[in-house]
């Protein structure tokens, strides 16, 4: 018995903040660099009043449309930016979609890895046979928590939520994985207050990050470089390792989808793993880094775009905040 | 690695208008700056450099002391 990916929808939401809304902001920001090293042209931003579960409902109505399913039997939430320090959101899920109260819910917070680690979880659950049919979303407005003034970041990522069914199948199509972390780079990306370690500071000092960005303690602080020394120095073995835990060679893979953090990062990898560019997926110029979303927004695309197809093998990689990274590969 | 090939890689990355960069040039490095750093040591010289050790380089030099002048010729 294993398990497989029955269908994948997302939500982004309507408020936009493009090339041109940022040089408005920050007239001396060098908007070329961004779109052509970074890779991003424009990111979705959540409303003042709609919330990362407003995101997630609107994902979960979204697969549950094109799937045409009505048993569902479990929900996983993977979010960072909870309506809620409690309850779980997960659970609140399940009352506004209508669900019925026999069912289990969970969160996990995650966030780059999170799709990863999420479809471990229900690969578990599963061949388990907690589950039979899994909700698995995710779902994140990072935008709320980045400093007005924090141009590097508010270019960087965009609010979004996915959602993904993921029933049991005959076939193993979800293979084996790969999970790794090291919280020893817990401050590389952090908000530091409002939760139980550190009060929410209304008068917190405000930071520069040395390049006109600014921030403070109740704000997202990401230290991009040491972000990426982590990535290309970890990301390579991840992906060798999965492929060895899967019985594949890279040859033997037909795409590869990583998260797409940004397209300098991605190309650099891409290089240094040995892919060719045509097996790897870049598209983020509409959507920002969406953290736990980037992975099945760009399984979307490339099942869209016909790049993948049924019975495709397709590597995931997810990396970033945790420090914490997972990867495996797929049976499409 | 030649040395002029360095310095002409180095000139690209930070984006410096000079045409003549020597040593001394002093030099400014935001954070796309850095990634791409990161990529170049990473990729000509299998050297990681860490983001403190970023914020200490002000001058071209700096960057020759850290891959080491033996390797460029």
């Amino acid at each position: 018995m294993g398990a497989k990916i029955e269908n994948i929808a997302y939500y982004l939401p309507e408020g936009k903040l493009d090339s041109a809304a940022l040089k408005e902001i920050f007239p001396d920001f060098d908007i070329n660099k961004i779109e052509d090293k970074v890779g991003i042209k424009s990111r979705h931003i959540a409303g003042e009043k709609e919330t990362s579960l407003d995101l997630a409902y609107k994902a979960s109505l979204n697969v549950i449309e094109r799937s045409g399913t009505n048993d569902i039997d479990f929900i996983i939430l993977c979010t960072q930016t909870p309506d809620y320090i409690l309850p779980t959101g997960a659970c609140i899920l399940q009352d506004r979609l209508g669900l019925p109260s026999s069912i289990g819910a969970l969160d996990f917070n995650l966030g780059c890895s999170g799709y990863v680690y999420g479809l471990a979880m229900c690969k578990g659950f599963l061949e388990a046979s907690i589950a039979s049919k899994i909700l698995f979303v995710t779902a994140d407005t990072y935008t709320k928590y980045i400093h007005k003034k924090d141009k590097g970041n508010r270019s960087i990522f965009g609010d979004a939520a996915t959602a993904t069914i993921i029933t049991k199948d005959e076939k193993d199509k979800l293979g084996q994985f790969n999970l790794g972390s090291d919280g020893s780079g817990f401050d590389k990306l952090i908000i530091k207050n409002g939760g139980g370690k550190n009060e929410f500071d209304e008068k917190a000092e405000i930071k520069n990050y040395g390049d006109g960005n600014q921030f403070t303690d109740n704000c997202i602080y990401m230290n991009g470089p040491e972000i990426f020394n982590f990535t290309i120095n970890n990301i390579p073995k991840l992906i060798s390792d999965t492929l060895k835990a899967n019985k594949l060679k890279k040859e033997d893979v037909d795409y590869f989808v990583f998260h797409q953090a940004n397209k300098f990062m991605l190309n650099y990898l891409r290089r240094k793993i040995g892919i060719p560019l045509e097996k790897f997926h870049i598209d983020l110029e509409k959507t920002g880094n969406t953290v736990s979303s980037t992975i099945p927004i760009a399984l979307h695309q490339a099942l869209e775009n016909e790049k993948i197809k049924k019975g495709n093998k397709v590597l995931l990689a997810g990396f970033g905040v945790g420090l914490s990274w997972g990867a495996t590969i797929i049976e499409i | 690695m030649e040395k002029k090939h360095f310095l002409e890689e180095i000139k690209e990355i930070l984006l410096l208008e000079e045409t003549n960069i020597n040593t001394e040039t002093y030099i400014e490095i935001d954070s796309m700056a850095s990634l791409l750093l990161i990529a170049f040591f990473d990729e000509n010289f299998s050297k990681s450099i860490s983001q403190e050790k970023i914020k200490e380089i002000k001058q071209i030099k700096d960057l020759i002391n850290f891959v080491g002048e033996d390797n460029l010729e």
